[in-house]
């Protein structure tokens, strides 16, 4: 669905059908940002105050990027201060307990695996990863809705990809 | 090419986004090095697990069974936004706020000796970065490019020039010590031939830290402004803060680097270089180094872990 410069207008004024048209819009592909970097206890919670915050403030929306971009950084950040603000780990870790992979057919056990090998990531490692390879965006997407020079999305991923290798090693995954 | 470079461009060009030129040059590098050509597998391999283990999740959002109770997240938002203030009185509300926080004062060349309760002062905070144009998206974030472009001229108007902005007080190393909760990455050891001639305390806006992760106290976050000296008396400044305090340099071009798991962001201007990266839990940054072997041999040395007392 593609949103008109009216209908954005529309809704910074207050509009609750063009709200409605732009949370529609956008609602699914945020929600699965929010839910893979704050998991689902808290998605629904911090996935309203994205879009509380985005109607609150979308009359300083200046038309320069896409408003996708802007939402999506937006709801980075309101996931990433949630994350500090509760000082939860966003998958249930299992430290201290020996997770092995019994086979790569076993794709549920594969999952959690990955899970827990990301949930101990640094947060601002993994959010470039699940990006890059979850939702397919480009090094340039990521940097605008991360907030870093897109020079620098090479390096995290290196550093994302390098990390979560060792961390399923750690928890016995044999690659 | 060599490998370190390779290995830094690596997810680049696996995820084929460098120039052709250069993929060029780490395709063939790839060709003759088993180790560097085994870790593009690794990339590969952790790809295709990661997309195979998703892939369902993605799917899954288009099927009505799967779905997140849309509906009721809208309701739940309409019904918030109902209960809410006008935009317009909010945005003005936020602009008085903001227009009442006083400007610091600062007296050049007398600092004053901190009593034990430290003067905690309210600092006025720059605008978000060029890049990050978008004042929603931004929780206050620290200018440092005026600092780096008055360094050039002389290294104590780049102190008048952040003390302007966050008043600031010399301190004792213990006094500071005591009052930031940890002891300033300076106040350790230092590079042969640097020593710290001064440390003093600046507010800065914002800290966005999990309660009980730092000693920065709501509404502010505690920043260490030292001076260090090099044995030809020339000298540079290091600021340390929490992590979650946002910095930039505003449109000054900059460059990164990772030395021993540290992500650097580099700033040259004419005479000098800056560098800030995040160790632990703090964030430091560096002005007025001479080149990147010293911003390497002061990362490496002042970058171990501290703890909060």
């Amino acid at each position: 669905m593609t949103l008109s410069c009216e209908a954005i207008e529309q809704a910074a004024l207050g509009d609750r059908e063009a709200q409605r048209l732009i949370f529609e819009s956008l609602s699914d592909r945020v929600h699965r940002l929010v839910l893979r970097i704050v998991g689902s206890t808290d998605a629904d919670d911090v996935t309203q105050d994205v879009f509380i915050h985005l109607f609150a403030n979308l009359h300083q929306y200046r038309h320069d990027a896409q408003l996708s971009t802007w939402v999506y950084r937006l709801a980075v950040n309101e996931a990433l201060q949630h994350l500090r603000r509760t000082r939860r780990r966003s998958v249930k870790s299992l430290d201290g307990v020996n997770v092995i992979a019994r086979s790569q057919g076993n794709a549920a056990e594969m999952k959690e695996l990955l899970e827990t090998a990301l949930g101990r990531i640094d947060a601002e490692l993994r959010i470039v990863l699940e990006l890059k390879e979850i939702e397919g965006m480009s090094y340039t997407q990521i940097a605008e809705i991360v907030g870093i020079p897109e020079g620098t999305v090479g390096s995290r991923l290196n550093r994302a990809r390098r990390e979560l290798r060792s961390q399923l090693e750690a928890l016995g995954w044999e690659g | 090419m060599d490998c370190e470079i390779v290995r830094d461009n690596l997810s680049s060009f696996h995820d084929d986004e460098l120039p052709a030129e250069l993929a060029s040059e780490v395709r063939q590098h790839l060709s003759c090095c088993s180790d560097c050509a085994l870790e593009l597998q690794n990339f590969d391999q952790l790809g295709d697990l990661v997309s195979k283990a998703y892939a369902t999740d993605i799917l899954a959002v288009n099927t009505t069974a799967a779905r997140y109770d849309a509906e009721g997240l809208w309701r739940r938002i309409q019904s918030r936004l109902d209960s809410q203030p006008s935009n317009n009185s909010r945005l003005s509300k936020a602009i008085t706020a903001s227009a009442s926080i006083p400007r610091g004062q600062f007296v050049l060349g007398a600092f004053v000796a901190m009593a034990a309760s430290l003067l905690l002062v309210v600092g006025w905070w720059t605008r978000p970065a060029a890049h990050e144009s978008n004042p929603l998206l931004a929780t206050a974030v620290i200018d440092f490019a005026e600092v780096l472009k008055q360094f050039d001229g002389a290294p104590n108007r780049a102190i008048e020039s952040f003390a302007a902005r966050f008043p600031f007080t010399k301190v004792s190393n213990d006094l500071a010590e005591a009052a930031l909760g940890f002891r300033p990455a300076v106040n350790g050891e230092l590079p042969q031939g640097m020593r710290l001639a001064s440390t003093a305390i600046a507010k800065m806006p914002s800290c966005n830290c999990a309660e009980g992760q730092c000693m920065c106290g709501p509404g502010g976050c505690n920043c260490a402004a030292s001076v260090c000296q090099r044995k030809d008396g020339s000298m540079f400044l290091v600021f340390e803060h929490c992590k979650t305090q946002e910095i930039s340099f505003g449109d000054l071009p900059s460059k990164f680097a990772v030395r021993d798991d540290h992500e650097l962001q580099l700033i040259e201007t004419s005479h000098q270089l800056a560098v800030s990266w995040i160790a632990d839990n703090r964030r430091l940054t560096a002005v007025g180094l001479r080149g990147m072997n010293e911003a390497e041999t002061l990362v490496a040395k002042i970058s171990k872990p501290q703890s909060f007392n």
